[in-house]
């Protein structure tokens, strides 16, 4: 059974089909690449399956049940978590106050013991630090603990944003071009990360520009052109794709 | 400002507050002034939980200090209930009215929108209570509220009543401040910060948003009990556009999200408008003059700018040991309600 | 079913309803371009109604002179509006704009109780014959509002739909960055649409006379007035607020006629209300 599936997935916006009846399956422990030009529809696929937006048509399956048109909240619940294309994070807070406020699915602690300050109270928040801390030195961001969010670097957004989702506990990582912005060095850093995530068992969809991240990290891809699946297989496969090749070099039809 | 600076100024502004009654405002009109300022400063800090916490802004709000007032008011009146009762049941009905508006209007609407439907609500609210006169009294409102009363000894005078109800300020403020770092006050922090990074890791925004708002309505409608019992009647000005000015100058002239902002906001506007009074008919003309000065000389409030030119004049002194030590209170500056 | 009543009313609720679009249309305007939310829009007619019984009782004026002497002064106001409360806030939260903006109507509301007092005062109306058509008692003066009213909301509308800076308005309406990056000198159209609205406010102002006595403290039930009919036609929806504000007051006078004279105020709210239950971003509004 796969982790996350798409059926017939649609989405219409006004006469323009952004995504066009997709099916994705993506298994336990993958790590499924999507690509495709600019504007093929790979964001909007994502909002449709974290329920950002809702489908005109098509049903998305996650663990094996239909969650098509759930709130965001509720997927994060289920430990389908995603990022943003454009670099989100709580901007006005520090580093370690983004993760905490990241961690609400992971927080224990009770409206009166915050209240009352009890002892159980601060051990659970001791130990939710404790968590915080390791999730940023999972990242690399522990020396930046008290910084302000948007005083980071770019390389650090990247990271802290991705210390957000993984607060939030995911057993699915959907992330919107992470590599963006980064410099080569933080890019091999990026990928690294998102190795050391398989291993630790969280699956993961990734969107991206940079084929070499691609190529590289990913089990599957498949590859969008026009809101529609063109092709899959594996990185070795697609690369070779000749339909691919065309979407990407050859014969713009426009896009 | 942690915890440690928050004793530091706390501390000895509690006691210039015990003192107060004692040495400046000694006659019973003074010391009415100073139950009037915990009064509006219960309530701007309610409004400033919407405000400053939730970055929303509702219009309505002094349609829940009025529904407040005449809840516990009439609960006393018709029924004979005791004060202490109408103290609880204010704000649970308040709360409870506060949920149903909230859950209309913070589905769909935020921002500016829900500034100007919870108008809607607000001045539907004004009416009724207008209107409604076998229940509400009409116009002329009720009268003869009776006092509280402790072991039979009711609190009648300015001075005890001033005692009374600093120590229930006192208690919403330690609420409010422990709220904050509660996982429910991260939750309304994070929807404020980012709406879809929060949903994006669990908070579900609108039950946050509209248990929050339902806790600030809850908030405003126990200051209107305390308002009631105190001044001894209800009228549907209460509910009104004047009531609700007021509030948002206590928040925006004191500042947003900072517990002493709207304590301080309620301090500046009773005394000034009281000292305006020697001018008579020109008081709120002048006081319109003054308030659009104070807004565009400190858009951000008062507070925020006293603290920012005191932390600038000790620094300049040399002293940096906190130089780079980061602050929660002085960002929560820079984030804007709305 | 008597219908000459009911003729009756939709006449007395066209007069109603004609000065609360002409207001809805300038509140609409100004939250639609500037997304602010002008307190001071009721104490603008106010002034408008009062200036014109300082011109014509005082300065000796006749109708249409001081009526368009005060809607232009009125207008140029406009000006100083934005200058002085609304442009120096625009940096900081849309809520210190409400602020300012309700300070300013303080001072108006205060300033004019110091020089006019509190008692209704009455203006002379150029003409006012009573004319009966059908059953219906019509009165010229009457007339006289409901054609200008009609006349100025479709000037409107042609300035926003036909001329450049109408365009240039609505731009910097829907996008004020994209309108900046365009080269629309967004000032400029701020201070055109505080203008514009203040006239409008004016005009609500010297219209109301026609029908009813001026008076300091007939800016804010209009200002409620006013926002009952802006939430039920949704924010910033200037043709919208013009369909609803003439529906709601021919609708709120056949409801005061054959239902209930003294719920007659409530029944803007309860149409708000329903509205807001079913549609809390109004009937027109986006989202």
């Amino acid at each position: 059974m796969a982790l996350l599936e798409t059926t017939g997935l649609t989405r219409l916006f006004g006469g323009l089909r952004a995504v066009d009846r997709l099916d994705l399956r993506v298994e336990e422990g993958e790590i499924m690449g999507l690509i495709g030009p600019n504007g093929s529809g790979k964001t909007t696929a994502l909002n449709l399956i974290t329920g950002f937006i809702k489908p005109t048509e098509g049903a998305v399956t996650y663990e094996g049940e239909d969650v098509t048109g759930s709130p965001p909240h509720d997927l994060a619940g289920r430990g389908l978590v995603r990022t943003f294309q454009i670099t989100t994070l709580f901007e006005n807070l520090t580093v370690r106050d983004n993760v905490l406020h990241g961690s609400h699915l992971d927080n224990p602690t009770s409206l009166i013991g915050a209240l009352t300050r009890s002892r159980r109270h601060r051990e659970q928040h001791a130990a939710l630090d404790a968590r915080v801390r390791e999730t940023l030195a999972f990242v690399g961001l522990e020396r930046r603990i008290d910084a302000v969010a948007r005083d980071l670097s770019a390389g650090e957004h990247r990271y802290l944003e991705i210390a957000i989702a993984l607060a939030a506990k995911p057993r699915m990582l959907l992330l919107d071009e992470p590599a963006t912005g980064l410099n080569p060095e933080e890019a091999v850093y990026l990928m690294n990360l998102i190795r050391t995530l398989r291993r630790r068992g969280v699956t993961v969809l990734l969107i991206e520009h940079n084929m070499r991240l691609i190529t590289n990290i990913c089990t599957r891809v498949t590859v969008l052109n026009f809101g529609a699946k063109i092709a899959e297989g594996t990185p070795e496969e697609i690369v070779e794709n000749e339909a691919v090749v065309t979407a990407y070099l050859g014969k713009r039809r426009g896009a | 400002m942690r915890l440690s600076s928050g004793i530091w100024v706390g501390a000895p502004t509690l006691v210039v507050a015990l003192l107060l009654p004692l040495v400046l405002f000694t006659n019973p009109y003074n010391r009415g002034l100073l139950v009037l300022i915990v009064i509006y400063a219960v309530a701007g800090l309610s409004l400033d939980y919407i405000m400053g916490e939730m970055g929303q802004f509702s219009f309505g709000h002094a349609a829940f200090w009025g529904f407040g007032a005449y809840v516990s008011a009439k609960l006393a009146l018709d029924l004979g209930v005791s004060p202490w009762i109408g103290f609880v049941a204010a704000p649970v009905a308040a709360g409870l009215v506060g949920l149903l508006i909230g859950y209309i209007a913070l589905r769909r609407t935020r921002g500016l929108e829900l500034a100007i439907v919870t108008l809607g609500f607000g001045v539907l609210a004004w009416t009724v209570a207008l209107r409604w006169r076998p229940v509400t009294g009409g116009p002329s409102g009720l009268r003869q509220v009776p006092p509280p009363s402790i072991f039979g000894w009711e609190i009648r005078s300015e001075l005890a009543y001033y005692y009374f109800a600093l120590v229930l300020l006192l208690v919403v403020v330690f609420v409010l401040s422990r709220l904050r770092r509660s996982r429910f006050g991260r939750a309304v922090r994070s929807i404020h910060e980012n709406e879809d990074l929060a949903r994006s890791v669990g908070v579900s925004a609108t039950k946050y948003y509209v248990i929050a708002f339902a806790f600030a309505c809850s908030l405003v409608g126990f200051s209107g009990a305390l308002y009631a019992h105190h001044f001894r009647f209800v009228n549907p000005n209460l509910l009104g556009l004047q009531y609700m000015f007021i509030f948002l100058i206590v928040v925006l002239v004191g500042g947003t999200g900072s517990l002493w902002g709207p304590v301080l906001g309620a301090l500046i506007f009773v005394l000034v408008s009281e000292w305006l009074r020697v001018l008579q008919e020109y008081r709120f003309l002048i006081f319109g003059v003054v308030l659009l000065l104070v807004v565009l000389f400190m858009p951000t409030g008062v507070f925020p700018t006293m603290r920012r030119v005191i932390r600038r004049l000790v620094e300049r002194r040399g002293s940096d040991r906190d130089a780079n030590a980061p602050d929660a209170d002085d960002r929560a500056d820079r984030t804007r309600a709305g | 079913m008597n219908w000459d009543i009911v003729f009756q009313q939709l006449w007395n609720g066209l007069l109603n309803g004609s000065i609360y679009v002409i207001f809805a249309a300038g509140l609409s305007l100004v939250f639609g371009v500037m997304r602010v939310i002008n307190m001071a829009h009721g104490e603008l007619t106010m002034l408008g109604a009062m200036l014109l019984f300082t011109v014509t009782s005082g300065l000796g004026l006749g109708y249409f002179t001081g009526a368009a002497l005060v809607v232009i002064l009125m207008a140029l106001a406009g000006f100083l509006v934005n200058r002085v409360t609304v442009r120096p806030f625009l940096g900081h939260s849309e809520l210190v704009v409400i602020l300012s903006t309700v300070a300013l109507s303080f001072m108006l509301l205060n300033g004019s109780l110091v020089v006019w007092g509190s008692e209704p005062k009455g203006v002379d109306e150029p003409f006012n014959e009573i004319v009966k058509v059908g059953g219906v008692y019509v009165t010229t003066a009457g007339m006289l509002l409901v054609g200008v009213c009609f006349t100025a909301v479709l000037g409107l509308y042609l300035m926003l739909t036909h001329t450049k800076l109408g365009k240039k308005t609505r731009a910097t309406g829907q996008n004020l960055l994209g309108a900046r990056l365009i080269g629309i000198n967004t000032t400029a159209v701020y201070d055109t649409t505080l203008i514009v609205a203040s006239g409008l406010a004016a005009l609500a102002g010297v219209l109301i006379v026609l029908v009813s006595a001026a008076s300091p403290n007939l800016g804010q039930p209009l200002l409620i007035t006013g926002f009952a009919v802006v939430i039920v036609a949704g924010m910033g929806n200037v043709a919208g607020a013009v369909a609803v504000g003439l529906f709601l007051g021919v609708t709120e006078a056949l409801f005061g006629q054959f239902i209930s004279t003294y719920y007659r105020q409530g029944y803007l709210y309860v149409v708000m209300i329903i509205v807001l239950l079913l549609r809390p971003q109004g009937l027109f509004g986006r989202r």
